[in-house]
């Protein structure tokens, strides 16, 4: 009999059947998705790092050779040598002690490490359509070991190994030849780099694969290669140390800067990207799924207590508790296993294209996404067990009753409580108000539910309408505000040379520490022509002219520095303390502004006041200059990640709102089941359905107002702590910011929700008939 | 005339099963009548009384109200029919356990038109005391109390009672009959109670007998007795 009735209330609930299956299917899909895109680079991952020798931490040094050792260099023509680069191309022997004497003077200091100069050159290439930056690798012998995926390793002058994904956008294969500079060189090979996961270059967060590769070339080759070598040094702990302390205690002349791998944006972001994918799918899946249980155990709350009545009958006939409890048991079986299998495979299948946005975006070895017994025990077993131990539990607290207690048909149910219909709030309203508020409380679980579902659904909007555009907000709304599309760049010792006056004359100096944090530093004039500074939309460039620096925005945010704080500036072995005058509308966090001509002075010891080393210029430059950044290929080098951080934030958007849809509609549709008896009390006593719908349906419409108030501060706090938590940890800012706009478009979707779920709920409400009704009263 | 019947049937069909549940139907009651419907189970009372209040539709035939013909009126406007002159008692009281006593009844109060005084009403139905109080903390018959007092509320012309005493001792249900009696006189309420008790027949002004969907019987009291002076069944 109650296989019979189980199968009739399946049917019955087509509609709640359905619902609760997307939520089931959701939450073993957004687990296994993630789990399985996340567990093929995880693992993989991993272990390329280990083997491949990945760097603990790396050490900013300073580029310039210190005064102290020039009497290491035995090259004669010393005179043109200020700086490693120098050196390096000079007299490779001399290069090679001094490092080897920069390491030593490191380990005599401070043991415990293994170290390892990490060489590399940037070469900026125009093509025809935009800028390629090639980063030349120098292979290494210890730490950070190139592998190749496939092909060879190069050996002759003109070979060249490029990161696969950039060979690919650009139809490269190898054996084929592409030209740089003017120099051929056939490509043998795919490479990756351990301290390159992203290739962020530069202080820009600019991620582009199709315009900016690694590449490595022969020993020969990367000495060939005409632009200025950088050099930092790579380090291993040899023993257990506590790393953070140990990094901070290191105090040695050549050192700019310290980061520990998991800090490094461009090698450690995989991690946090790991961790943070993974623990972000396992929140949003625990979420639906709790909602999914949340939902079982009120329809089977519900069915359970239309079966009241056979339940009691089977058990005074002497059915056995296990008799009568497994029907329900297949019930839950029926609603919960094709859900599950359905967003099992679902998972499993669209988890390796999500791999491959990932792959697209962090240079890491691919690998197959493997299914493996521990996801499919999370994202299958585990929800059915507690879906079936759900429903025990609810089945085994009705078969605790009498068969007698059980089979007295009673319709007042529910015992009074005063709190419920006297929520401070609305005591003295209308009885009809109150009874609004009255009805949605009086199932906590039903009302936890709505509240869940909701506020998942406008925290996931606000944060999806927080990160549009956020890749423009950090990069491009800085560059639109000023007119400078080209910057030209000299030697940074020698400077520039040029006569030109339609170009603004600049000094980019990096390597600067402003306490602890290694900052370019920019000396640009006050009466400049194209780079105005902006504070909060008002122009303040002519501040240049105070004795101080103006921080960036990002800056500001990672620091914690404000206006007239005092901020010290070293340089080699110069210190020099600068009042914070303002914090320029800029995103980039570690630039500073300052007069031109104090850094001049400060950098030639008050000899020179007009030095520069780069020039911004509206027109197209032409000239000696090292490498000429183009500006508009810049932000169009940003577009790519841009456009795909905003299709994610709108398929969120999307998704967000199609939760909410789902969990609204079941609620009311829940609610109206479980307030069957009141409603058919309010339509014989004469109650309109309008009216009807106030008191039921409309109710919810006060409190999804209400979760989205609340929602407003707890996403801000949430979002603050993100931004603090990614500038802290990788010094990147992710501005997640809203406008009133978003407010407004945030508030039109979350009504929007109950405007899509009510109309369904109303059509119920209306179909349920008198005659329906009178059966209660005709017991 | 207040109610007027005309050849009213109604018929329930269950896949090719028909049930004649009434069978044309002729009926007039006046202004202030005290209307007793016997009858065994399944005799058509409930049905009856369904048409006409508004909660069901006749299969055929004509009810009309106050010259208003309600069989021919759609769900929407059978609502505004029925809020406007029609009270409900039932069995079970069917009242709202999160409501207190005086909340029930202004449930009825917050949808009439010219409603009475809310406290007026406790103190007619003899309930004014316990208005503060959940009806799970109230006996049945002071339960029933507050549903006469919900329907009473609106000052209905016709006031439906569906076995009102049938979940009530006889002590209780005597009492009951005798406040709607009290209540028919003082408001001149038509009262249209359905029962298979044939002692509260003699209550009532008329007495309808049904049996197998038709009316088989209607009969004057000519001396109205007092409920407590029926002899319980």
């Amino acid at each position: 009999m109650l296989f019979k009735n189980v199968i009739r209330d399946f049917k019955k609930r087509f509609v709640q059947v359905i619902l609760l299956g997307i939520i089931v299917v959701l939450s073993s899909f957004v687990y296994v998705v993630i789990a399985y895109s996340v567990g093929a680079l995880k693992g993989p991952t991993e272990e390329y790092f280990e083997e491949y020798r990945q760097e603990e931490f790396n050490v900013t040094i300073n580029n310039q050779i210190l005064e102290h050792e020039y009497d290491l260099i035995t090259y004669q023509g010393l005179e043109s040598i200020n700086t490693l680069s120098d050196l390096y191309h000079q007299s490779q022997n001399d290069f090679d002690a001094l490092i080897d004497n920069r390491i030593d003077d490191f380990y005599n200091s401070y043991d415990s490490v293994i170290l390892e100069a990490r060489l590399y050159k940037d070469l900026v290439v125009n093509t025809s359509e935009t800028q390629h930056t090639f980063r030349f690798l120098k292979d290494a012998s210890n730490i950070n070991l190139s592998y190749i995926s496939e092909g060879r390793k190069p050996t002759e002058i003109n070979e060249i190994a490029l990161t696969e994904y950039y060979a690919l956008a650009h139809g490269i294969s190898i054996g084929d030849s592409i030209t740089l500079e003017d120099v051929s060189y056939q490509v043998v090979g795919f490479v990756f780099f351990p301290d390159y996961s992203l290739i962020i270059f530069g202080n820009e967060f600019i991620i582009n694969n199709k315009t900016r590769t690694l590449a490595l070339l022969s020993d020969q080759g990367f000495r060939e290669i005409n632009s200025n070598l950088e050099v930092v040094l790579a380090g291993l702990f040899a023993k257990e140390v506590n790393k953070s302390q140990y990094i901070r205690s290191i105090d040695i002349d050549y050192v700019l800067n310290i980061s520990l791998t998991e800090n490094t944006m461009r090698s450690g972001a995989i991690y946090e990207e790991l961790a943070g994918g993974e623990a972000m799918g396992v929140m949003i899946a625990l979420i639906i799924a709790i909602m999914a249980v949340f939902v079982v155990a009120l329809m089977i709350s519900r069915i359970l207590n239309d079966h009241k009545g056979a339940i009691g009958i089977l058990k005074a006939l002497g059915y056995h508790n296990y008799e009568v409890t497994l029907p329900y048991l297949l019930f839950i079986l029926m609603l919960s296993l094709p859900g599950l299998i359905i967003g099992y495979y679902l998972g499993f299948i669209l988890a390796e294209p999500l791999k491959d946005i990932y792959v697209g975006i962090y240079i890491l070895p691919d690998a197959p996404v493997l299914q493996n017994i521990h996801v499919f025990i999370v994202s299958f077993v585990l929800p059915l067990f507690v879906l079936l131990g759900l429903g025990y539990l609810v089945v085994s607290l009705i078969l605790r009753k009498h068969p007698i207690e059980l089979m007295n048909p009673t319709v007042v149910k529910n015992k009074p409580s005063k709190f419920k219909i006297n929520l401070p709030f609305i005591k003295n309203a209308k009885l009809l108000t109150r009874l609004k508020h009255a009805y949605i409380m009086r199932n906590l679980i039903r009302f936890s539910l709505f509240l869940i579902g909701v506020f998942t659904a406008v925290f996931l909007i606000l944060m999806s309408l927080s990160m549009i555009d956020i890749f423009d907000k950090t990069i491009n709304q800085h560059y639109n505000q000023i007119d400078v599309n080209y910057i030209g760049y000299c030697d940074l010792y020698s400077g520039c040379n040029q006569e030109d006056v339609t170009h603004d004359r600049v000094i980019e100096l990096p390597n600067v520490m402003a306490g602890e944090k290694n900052v370019v530093v920019i000396g640009l004039d006050a009466d400049n022509l194209f780079h105005p500074l902006f504070e909060n939309g008002e122009n303040i460039t002519s501040k240049l002219n105070e004795e101080g620096v103006i921080i960036t925005k990002g800056m500001a945010l990672t620091t914690g520095l404000k206006v007239n704080d005092e901020v010290v500036l070293s340089y080699g072995n110069e210190e020099i303390k600068l009042e914070v005058l303002a914090i320029q509308d800029e995103y980039i966090t570690d630039k500073m502004y300052v007069n031109r001509q104090t850094l001049s002075k400060y950098l030639t010891k008050g000899f020179i006041s007009n030095y520069y080393n780069a020039v911004y210029s509206e027109a197209e430059l032409s000239g000696d200059y090292l490498y000429v950044l183009n500006i508009d290929d810049l932000i169009e080098q940003s577009k790519d990640l841009a456009n795909l951080g905003n299709a994610m934030s709108y398929v969120l958007i999307v998704s967000s709102v199609f939760i909410g849809v789902i969990v609204m509609m079941l609620i009311s549709s829940l609610s109206l089941e479980a307030y069957f008896y009141d409603i058919s009390l309010f339509k014989v006593i004469g109650y309109t359905d309008k009216e009807i719908q106030k008191v039921f349906i409309n109710s919810y419409q006060f409190y999804t107002v209400v979760v989205f108030l609340i929602s407003i501060p707890v996403s801000m706090v949430s979002f603050e702590l993100i931004t603090w938590y990614l500038s802290s940890q990788f010094g990147m800012i992710f501005p997640m910011t809203l406008r009133l706009m978003d407010y407004v478009v945030a508030f039109v979707l979350t009504m929007g929700i109950f405007y899509i779920a009510v109309p369904i709920a109303k059509h119920k409400l209306n179909k349920q008939t008198l005659q329906e009704s009178l059966k209660i009263y005709q017991v | 005339m207040l109610i007027k019947m005309i050849d009213v049937s109604k018929i329930y069909e269950t896949g090719e099963i028909q049930t004649k549940a009434l069978n044309e139907v002729n009926l007039e009651i006046v202004q202030g009548e005290f209307i007793v419907v016997l009858g065994p189970s399944g005799s058509g009372k409930s049905t009856l009384l369904n048409v006409l209040s508004g909660l069901d539709v006749p299969t055929r035939g004509q009810i009309f109200i106050e010259e208003l013909e309600i069989s021919k009126l759609d769900q929407k406007d059978l609502t505004r029919f029925r809020r406007e002159n029609l009270g409900f008692i039932f069995q079970q009281y069917n009242l709202l356990s999160t409501l207190t006593v005086r909340e029930n009844v202004e449930l009825g109060y917050q949808i009439a038109k010219e409603p009475f005084d809310i406290d007026e009403m406790l103190k007619s139905v003899d309930i004014f005391d316990q208005k503060d109080k959940f009806p799970t903390q109230m006996s049945g018959g002071q339960q029933q109390r507050v549903s006469i007092a919900r329907a009473l509320i609106k000052k209905p012309k016709i006031l439906f009672c569906d076995e009102p005493t049938g979940a009530l001792d006889e002590k209780t249900g005597k009492d009951i009959l005798a406040l709607l009696s009290q209540l028919n006189k003082k408001y001149q309420t038509t009262i249209i109670l359905i029962t298979h008790n044939p002692a509260i027949a003699l209550l009532a002004n008329r007495v309808i007998k049904m049996n197998s969907g038709k009316i088989v019987d209607i009969y004057s009291n000519k001396v109205k007795v007092d409920a407590k002076d029926i002899s319980w069944s």
